[in-house]
């Protein structure tokens, strides 16, 4: 009888079992072309996410600036023995994006400056740069210095090259706004919209649009985050909206474009005054009778979805690190609205959904701030469909915040001390040194405030 | 103290108490011990001796048993999904009094295989009390010990599971990379079977088959060229298909050339404007695609000789070629220049093997010489019933290898051997077929559905084309073929030559329970005047 | 699951399949190995086949057949791999996990599980297992081979045809649910008479789970009689022809539209023929005669079916088309939960039942001036799945009608036609009855329609 026979095997090392995998590992050394390297490194790398899965949370907290260690390695082995003379043109991008993986950047410069010489108009020398140049800032750790070497090169090349230019210097601005390096950005932003208006094929509209993304007009005095750190977020707002204009203006886009620009592209609900929260259940919350977000607090709203699972981890782990950071000088909350199931369990009542829904973001993800779940309001279709419709909660209608983009990644509003949006977008990983420094400057401004109410002696 | 796999296998000698217990236990007694021992262990006779032995002692005039061992492992590189299936089985299979037999079950135990032996003759009794049956089974010599692999460079088991990834999804990164807007489909899959063959003639052979299976295509959306949407934005590769070859097969294969190449084809589609068909009779070239459906669904299949004889008649149907005695040398199926071959011993194709699954080394026979019937596909009970026709003309009545099953699970049938289109002396290749085609249609792709009898059919898919002096001018919207397969094969005017041979995967399922046995076509492109096209999607 | 009381034949030894005590021993060990957290679970299908297989009126095979084919699936977090073996051994299966554990470090996410343990469904217990099926030995097979050949050969005709008795175990345990197992046996018996010219050709043929509910005597009877009334078939042109379609001819088409009753497709933007617009099915417009009923019930004694699907889902009554009205597509629990808040999915398992009406066949007959009585289709497959479009062939006996008889056998003709057009050109409907279906059983009326399009006349026999 086979219900008998129950009998542990100890898994014996080596042993040799029938769906046996070839012991010897992939032979990465003898890899004939850094697209097979590279896609060595993208195994590694899923590999090394899939391995930190349990604790998922921390894993992505990790600093994400450059490659894990096992990344490197597989690279490196697979790298040294490929010689860019050897392999097809066309493999040739893949082969500097595997250099720089693999640390050899001393090789990419070599690589990089043959191509160049053997180029034969300012045409090839401009891709063989300007490619060289993309790879660079998609690498991890991003390669600054040597991509704006690049650009640099890349100038020298003249009028005939003017477009990659363009494009090289609009990107390392942008780049550096994300970073937090007003250094980079004093240099690099003037030199994009100053090529943005030679290039003839560039369209005024874009080249604005591009410029407000790149933060031009934080350049010159006063800076916005001063004026949000020593005037308060309303005249943080009044700035970037008048200063943007003006320069869009000055540049020949329309008065009514520019200000459409500013409010869509920049401002996005930014500057309109925060409406209070509404929610039919509270977690985590002492006082319930003051409104929320509270008078004189820094407070970071993030609309969370229970639908969404692994791609918004990386904006969890965010929450947790400005909470670190930040401590009880921002007031972080959640906002969630129910969708009738949770999981794959039976559909469970609104209360039963709020409960499932703390657990979820309170207790197993230990997400830091307050949790409010709203009721969703729903329709359904006429039978036989049945389905049900989805109305908006009071929540998602004050913020513009739609359940169809929170379920792919939370979004975030930061209000000010004034009650004032001071920011109103997603989570992106790389726009977090922004946000903090956004973040910051309000506190400041709110402590600033606060001591001062104190020695009026209010 | 341990008991070995060796121990266990072996029957009776000493090991008496394992030889009664069931696998699994026998496995408890052995832990981490390798349990499947490769075909060629010494070990594997004995256990196929004692099934025949247990099949001779019932009663067997003949049995032969066969151990089979498949394993397979599928990539699909683009979410990174690995699957993996193995399956063993052992299958007894017994004469007695002109009846057979068969038993079969998933255990290599010497137990498991004595049942199987007393099972299939048991089965092969409780028919043999009815009417008188007489089965003759061509003659075979008898192979004492014989081993085969198919000869492959890289055994595709041995290729690490991430440098197979690497490999694929190397390709994905290459296309994306070098062409924009372009993306590769990329798949591919490994399959190995052992199998053992003994009979009661003294036969024992065994043999490690494997076959390597891709899919390669793109996919491209350049709306710059696009005239219409029902045009379609990906293609597929006909580099890859499925083939009796090793890891060698994916990798020696030329795909990232192709891209452009399938790029192209793209274009000079989205280039053409589109037309409804006026049905009518019309010049045709098929390429070599389309003939090897073409063949492999008419003439191959209406050449199986349990189809033609009606043992096939309550399953997939039976054959135009209902008379073989009287039909053979003498029926015209085609035009003289229509010859066509099958061998399960062509390098590289699917069905070929060194011993089909009753023992027999197959070698190459002509079915169709010079546009008539020259011969059938055979087992060796099949060659006994042409035993009139081989006798007068001087042929040994002798088995051409067509018994075949998917796994041990299965009883052995007939099953299309590798089929080959003769190509023409000429060196003419599918271009120069459009090039002389001065008004007419050119399908890419074609397959068909044929009926019952694998006489009538119509296409089911394929991309037709409207052909005026040799160039391409036209899509060709709702068009079908419709046609009746020796008229059609009768009509052949050109084929073309060596250069053009392509091999393709077939499959044809028949029997009940119904399975399928995978075979390779070569075929020509070739050129057929006065075909019937239709307007398919036009009711009565 | 409520363990089911074991089918008496399931107590002989040695057992031709697992039992449901095997199943949960094999799963509880293959749960051992599983060490890396996460689920687990082990499809089973165990099987044994008793066969009997004969051509030209002699017995070419008769065997038996036996195996377990372990679905193993292992997942954590969101990833899911599965791998298949047919060996129960310790060493196999830990092997087996082990694969699917190493498989799953590729790949990354994969859909949901149902994960709650705490969901308790009610499964159905209907009649899908038969002793009588269970029983029919090598013996009783191969006599009754001889009895269903004999009147063919008597005839002077030729006889081909095919036995087939199952008894088999499906199993679902999971680590994290309760475990289901549900013994079925299915028996099926066909048979094709040709005359040895080749002029004509009859066929019939039935199956249940249950041998006793298959008249041997009955299909041999037909199969000979419609391979004497179809020879020497005349050529008719094709065209449009009033049809009167027996049962299995009607199952032969309407098996397209019960296979196409999904909703999954819609409702992620696919052209489909249920489809109304994107996003939007046809539920609730009429989509047939009003006469057509299509639905199925898993505890109608001839249309019993495993009461769960392979994810675990129960399997429950459905109506498909009401009185000519869509009402249903099928649905999986995730799609129930996500958009309509129910609990339970509607699996499709492809078995259903066709309302019928009272005309008997032979009034069919009588009331057409002109038109074809069809046995069965073969060889169908889809010309445009988005108006379900199929062509094919008619097989086994095709017959003209004139002023209300029978008059001449016909040649074999190709199809070019829609089941939905079929669905909207009922004239005449007959009693449901029980056709060939192995495993899917279904009860179809016999139809009279109209219009019915014939593209080309083949000669096949």
């Amino acid at each position: 009888m086979l219900g008998a026979a129950v009998l542990v095997i100890a898994p014996a090392a080596g042993a040799q079992t029938r769906f046996a995998w070839p012991a010897r590992p992939a032979p990465v050394e003898q890899y004939g072309r850094p697209e097979e390297c590279l896609a060595a490194v993208e195994r590694s790398e899923a590999r090394a996410v899939w391995g930190a899965r349990p604790d998922t949370l921390s894993a992505v907290a990790q600093d994400r600036a450059s490659e894990p260690p096992e990344v490197i390695e597989i690279a490196r082995r697979c790298s040294a023995h490929l010689d860019a003379d050897r392999m097809p043109a066309s493999s040739r991008p893949l082969y500097l994006q595997l250099l720089l993986i693999a640390g050899r950047d001393s090789t990419f410069a070599a690589v990089v400056d043959k191509q160049v010489a053997e180029a034969r108009s300012v045409d090839a020398r401009s891709t063989a740069l300007f490619s060289a140049f993309d790879v660079l800032l998609r690498a991890r750790p991003v390669r600054i210095a040597a991509a704006e070497q690049l650009a640099q090169r890349l100038d020298a090349l003249g009028p005939e090259a003017a477009e990659s230019r363009l494009y090289a210097w609009f990107r390392l601005a942008y780049l550096a706004r994300l970073l937090g390096d007003s250094a980079l950005l004093a240099r690099a932003a003037p030199r994009a919209l100053a090529l943005g208006s030679r290039v003839d094929s560039a369209n005024p509209n874009l080249i604005m649009k591009a410029a407000l993304s790149t933060g031009v007009v934080m350049l010159t005095p006063p800076r916005p985050l001063d004026v949000l750190r020593d005037s308060g977020p309303d005249a943080y707002v009044q700035l970037i909206r008048r200063k943007y204009v003006a320069e869009a203006t000055k540049r020949g886009v329309s008065r009514d474009t520019a200000e459409n620009m500013v409010e869509n592209d920049l401002l996005r609900g930014a500057g309109r005054p925060a409406p209070p929260l509404v929610g039919d259940y509270w977690y985590g919350r002492s006082d319930t009778t003051r409104p929320l977000p509270a008078r004189g607090r820094v407070t970071l709203l993030a609309f969370v979805d229970h639908r969404c699972r692994v791609k918004c981890y990386p904006g969890y782990a965010m929450l947790e690190r400005l909470h670190r950071r930040f401590g009880d000088a921002l007031d972080i909350v959640l906002v969630a609205q129910t969708f009738g199931y949770f999981r794959l369990r039976p559909p469970p009542s609104p209360s039963e959904e709020a409960e499932l829904i703390r657990h979820y973001f309170l207790d197993e993800l230990k997400l830091p701030g307050m949790l409010t779940v709203s009721v969703t309001p729903t329709s359904q279709l006429p039978a036989p469909d049945r389905r049900h419709v989805y109305g908006e909660t009071a929540n998602g209608r004050s913020y513009h915040v739609s359940p169809s983009s929170t379920e792919q990644e939370t979004a975030l509003r930061l209000v000010g001390p004034t009650g004032t949006i001071l920011y109103a977008g997603d989570v992106y990983l790389q726009g977090e040194t922004d946000l903090t420094n956004l973040i910051a400057a309000a506190i400041e401004y709110q402590k600033k405030t606060s001591a001062s109410s104190v020695g009026d002696g209010r | 103290m341990g008991v070995s796999r060796r121990d266990f296998l072996k029957a009776g000698t000493g090991a008496a108490v394992l030889a009664a217990t069931p696998r699994w236990l026998a496995v408890h007694a052995a832990p981490g011990a390798p349990l499947a021992p490769p075909i060629t262990d010494p070990d594997v006779k004995p256990l196929a001796l004692r099934a025949l032995d247990a099949a001779r002692s019932a009663g067997a005039a003949y049995a032969d048993v066969r151990l089979t061992h498949t394993y397979t492992r599928s990539f699909e590189p683009y979410h990174r999904t690995i699957e993996e299936a193995e399956e063993m089985a052992a299958g007894v299979r017994a004469l007695v009094n002109g009846y057979w037999g068969f038993a079969s079950g998933p255990y290599w135990t010497p137990d498991e295989m004595a049942r199987l032996g007393r099972e299939a003759v048991a089965h092969a009794k409780a028919n043999a009390l009815g009417a008188a049956r007489v089965v003759e089974l061509g003659k075979v010599p008898v192979v004492a010990d014989g081993h085969w692999e198919t000869p492959v460079e890289i055994d595709p088991f041995t290729v690490p599971v991430d440098e197979v990834f690497d490999y694929l999804r190397g390709l994905m990164i290459y296309t994306a990379a070098t062409y924009p807007g372009v993306s590769a489909q990329v798949a591919c899959d490994f399959y190995r079977q052992e199998k053992a063959f003994a009979s009661t003639e003294g036969t024992f052979v065994t043999q490690t088959l494997y076959r390597t299976g891709g899919g390669f295509g793109i996919s491209y959306d350049n709306e710059k060229y696009r005239t219409d949407d029902r045009l379609p934005t990906t293609i597929a590769s006909p580099l890859l298909g499925r083939a009796g070859r090793g890891w060698e097969y994916i990798r020696e294969a030329p795909l990232r050339e192709e891209v452009p190449i399938l790029m192209a084809r793209l274009e000079e589609d989205w280039r053409l404007p589109f037309k409804p068909i006026e049905a009518g009779r019309y010049d045709v070239v098929l390429d070599a695609h389309g003939v090897s459906m073409l063949l492999a669904s008419t003439i191959g299949a209406a050449t199986e000789l349990d189809r033609a004889l009606g043992y096939e008649a309550n399953a997939g149907g039976t054959s135009w070629l209902n008379r073989p005695l009287a039909m053979l040398g003498t029926e015209p199926v085609g035009a003289p220049l229509l010859t066509v071959t099958g061998d399960r011993s062509t390098p590289g194709a699917l069905a070929t093997v060194k011993w089909d699954d009753e023992g027999v080394e197959p070698e190459p026979f002509t079915l169709v010489k010079d546009g008539i019937l020259a011969d059938f596909q055979t087992t060796r009970e099949g060659a006994g019933w042409l035993a009139e026709y081989y006798t007068k003309h001087g042929k040994p009545v002798r088995s051409h290898g067509c018994a075949n099953a998917p796994s041990a699970l299965h009883a052995t049938m007939e099953h299309p051997p590798n089929l080959a289109i003769t190509p023409a002396r000429s060196d003419v290749g599918l271009d120069d077929l459009i090039a002389g085609l001065e008004k007419g249609i050119f399908i890419a792709g074609l397959t068909v559905d044929t009926d019952f009898q694998h006489l009538n059919g119509e296409s089911r898919s394929g991309r037709f084309y409207e052909v005026r002096n040799g160039k391409k001018v036209a899509h060709l919207t709702g068009a079908g073929m419709l046609f009746r397969a020796p008229g059609l094969w009768k009509s052949l005017t050109a084929l073309g030559g060596a250069k053009s041979l392509e091999w393709r995967s077939a499959t044809m399922p028949k029997g009940e329970p119904m399975r399928n046995g995978a075979f390779s076509v070569g075929a020509v492109p070739a050129r057929f005047k006065d075909v019937t096209i239709i307007d398919r999607t036009r009711k009565a | 699951m409520r363990r089911r009381s074991e089918p008496r034949r399931l107590l002989e030894e040695p057992r031709r399949f697992l039992s449901q005590d095997q199943c949960e021993a094999l799963a509880q060990r293959a749960m051992r190995f599983a060490t890396g957290g996460g689920d687990t679970a082990l499809y089973i299908d165990t099987w044994w086949s008793g066969e009997m297989r004969w051509g030209r009126n002699r017995v070419t095979l008769g065997s038996d057949r036996r195996n377990n084919q372990l679905t193993i699936r292992r997942s954590i977090h969101e990833a899911a791999a599965s791998v298949r073996t047919n060996q129960i051994d310790d060493v196999s299966i830990q092997s087996a996990i082990q694969a699917a554990e190493r498989a799953l470090a590729y790949h990354p996410t994969s859909p949901e599980d149902i994960k709650d343990p705490a969901v308790h469904f009610d499964y159905l217990s209907p009649a899908i297992w038969s002793d009588r099926t269970f029983a029919l030995g090598a013996s009783e097979r191969a006599a009754a081979a001889r009895a269903l050949i004999e009147p063919a050969e008597q005839a002077g005709m030729l006889s081909a045809g095919y036995i087939e008795v199952r008894g088999a175990g499906r199993a679902l345990i999971r680590s994290n649910g309760e475990p289901l197992y549900a013994p079925y046996t299915q028996a099926q018996c066909s048979m094709t008479v040709r005359d040895p010219q080749g002029t004509g050709s009859g066929w019939a043929g039935l199956s249940s789970y249950d041998w006793g509910r298959i008249d041997g005597a009955a299909l041999a009877q037909r199969a000979l009689q419609k391979c004497l009334a179809s020879r020497n078939p005349v050529g008719i042109e094709p065209g449009r022809y009033t049809v009167i379609l027996e049962p299995q001819a009607v199952h032969d088409l309407v098996q397209y539209v019960v296979r196409n009753f999904d909703l999954r497709d819609i409702a992620e933007g696919g052209v489909h023929p249920f489809a109304l617009r994107r996003d939007f099915s046809k539920l609730g417009l009429k989509v047939a005669d009003s006469r057509v009923t299509i639905s199925h019930d898993p505890m109608h004694p001839d249309l019993g079916v495993v009461p769960f699907t392979p994810s675990g889902e129960p399997v429950r009554p459905v109506t498909w088309i009401d009185h000519g009205v869509l009402t249903t597509l099928a649905y999986n629990r995730e799609y129930a939960l996500t958009k309509l808040y129910d609990n339970l999915g509607y699996p499709n398992t492809l078995s259903y039942q066709m309302s019928g009406g009272e005309t008997s066949v032979e009034e069919m007959i009588a009331t057409t001036k002109r038109g074809l009585l069809v046995t069965r289709f073969s060889n169908v497959s889809y010309v445009d799945p988005v108006s379900l479009l199929l062509t094919g062939v008619t097989r086994d006996g095709l017959w003209l009608i004139e002023n209300g008889k029978i008059s001449k056998a016909v040649k074999n003709l190709r199809f070019t036609e829609s089941p939905l057009f079929v669905l909207n050109s009922i004239e005449q409907l007959g009693r449901p009855e029980r056709v060939f279906s192995p495993g899917v059983p279904a009860i179809v009326p016999p139809l009279k329609v109209k219009d019915f399009s014939f593209t080309a006349l083949i000669d096949a026999i």
